[in-house]
């Protein structure tokens, strides 16, 4: 009884963290035209792991998680997309970036991570647009 | 002569009380490990119970119950506010799930859960009950919901309104989209607004398609879980745009309302979340699954088939 316990017991106790892969820092800045996107949030989305997300604050900045608050993400040549829009109301929101940056196939967008990185700089693009607002057709 | 007293010395003492010491600290993590393991028995379980109930609705009446069963407050699609009910799909199983007391107590010609508030007396009692099949051991969430608006803006005093540990996959559109009524009226799974799904319209097959999950603080407000209803990215109609067991409050959030709602699904468990497929199977989801492959999962017609997560693409 003992033994198997004993047994049983370091069996799980490495387990805590098991199965989790490698992360390494990652913060940085996501610019749209060279000026600092002040509303959105960031995803990468590695092949075969879990997404590093993170809030942009109002210089843009951010600092990508995912599992703990601030672990980073997992190395490897990963899509990026950027969710720029902020609700105004249950049906309307203000697009601060172009919608296809939300959605990573079609944002154009990679980032390679290679080691812990404090300055990963994301270029987007209104390219002759400017921020508007969408009325959603959904009401609460 | 020397006389030894019978007895222990202090230090075999002390070497008896650190060994015993460390075989408990071994022993306690394992026990522990043990009853969240048959926690999680119990919590799919219910889970099971769900989607058979899920198929037997099916059975009966050839489609599978809609995710909610009427609109928001959209006077193009529903233009009476009878029509704009937020009644979940777990109202409608409730028969199936042996709570044929708790359904007989929902006065369906007035809500639950539409605009007006005359609704609120006659479904009191049922929205506050608590289904144990609704409720998973794992699941730390009070049983009342902290949701201010149940009880004020519906004005009839404080209303509690029960909450549960699973919601419906609604799909893989919601709050990492941004605003869009995709969401609630075209997504890609199989439980959302006004939707009744055939059998013959889940092409990815019922194996390969997700229908009930788990969710965690079901009585906070930026991660509501009232089992009676079902709201965009709340409640019920839960989405796999974010990825599994991002906590409640984390990006990527819908922030209108003044909330900041997430719509993932998450668990207790160490390390992901059971879900329900629509052949009544429950699995163990890993949190660390692929984006891509866990929102394959979840749709409908998407076309893919994975066999086990992470290996195909």
């Amino acid at each position: 009884m003992g033994a198997s316990a004993i047994c049983l017991a370091i069996a799980i106790l490495p387990g805590c963290d098991g199965g989790r892969p490698k992360r390494v820092p990652v913060s940085g800045r996501v610019l749209i035209d060279d000026k600092p996107l002040a509303y959105g949030f960031i995803r990468l989305t590695p092949m075969g792991a879990r997404p590093a997300t993170a809030t942009l604050d109002a210089e843009g900045r951010f600092t990508l998680t995912t599992f703990e608050p601030g672990d980073g993400v997992v190395p490897g040549a990963h899509p990026v997309s950027v969710l720029a829009a902020e609700p105004l109301s249950g049906s309307t929101q203000r697009w601060h970036a172009p919608k296809k940056y939300a959605n990573p196939r079609t944002s154009g967008l990679s980032a390679t991570i290679d080691g812990p990185n404090d300055d990963l700089v994301i270029r987007l693009t209104w390219a002759g647009g400017k921020s508007f607002v969408e009325r959603v057709t959904a009401g609460e | 002569m020397t006389t030894r007293r019978r007895g222990f010395t202090l230090v075999e003492l002390l070497v008896v009380i650190a060994i015993i010491g460390v075989l408990i600290a071994l022993l306690l993590p394992a026990v522990q490990a043990a009853r969240e393991a048959a926690r999680r028995l119990q919590c799919g379980n219910n889970l099971k119970q769900v989607s058979l109930a899920l198929a037997a609705y099916e059975s009966a009446y050839r489609v599978f119950p809609p995710g909610r069963v009427g609109c928001d407050g959209n006077t193009t699609l529903c233009p009476q506010a009878k029509q704009q009910v937020g009644t979940s799909a777990l109202v409608l199983i409730l028969p199936r799930l042996e709570q044929q007391g708790v359904y007989d107590s929902f006065n369906f010609n007035d809500g639950p859960w539409t605009y007006n508030t005359t609704w609120v007396a006659p479904n009191a009692r049922g929205i506050a009950e608590r289904p144990a099949v609704f409720v998973c051991p794992s699941d730390e969430s009070e049983p009342i919901s902290e949701d201010p608006v149940v009880g004020g803006a519906y004005a009839i005093g404080s209303l509690p309104a029960a909450t549960g540990s699973y919601a419906l996959v609604a799909g893989a559109i919601g709050a990492a989209q941004g605003l869009t009524s995709a969401c609630k009226f075209d997504n890609t799974g199989v439980f959302y607004y006004l939707a009744a799904h055939k059998v013959e319209e889940i092409a990815d097959g019922l194996s390969k398609t997700m229908f009930v999950g788990e969710v965690v603080e079901g009585h906070k407000i930026n991660s509501s879980n009232i089992w009676s209803r079902a709201l965009r990215e709340m409640d019920c109609h839960r989405s796999t745009s974010n990825p599994l067991n991002t906590p409640p409050g984390d990006p990527i959030y819908m922030s209108n309302y003044g909330l900041k709602v997430n719509g993932a699904f998450g668990s207790r468990h160490p390390g992901g979340a059971n879900f329900a497929f629509g052949d009544g199977r429950v699995d163990f989801v890993e949190d660390n699954v692929d984006l891509y492959v866990y929102q394959s999962m979840s749709t409908r017609d998407g076309n893919e088939i994975f066999e086990g997560a992470g290996d195909a693409r």
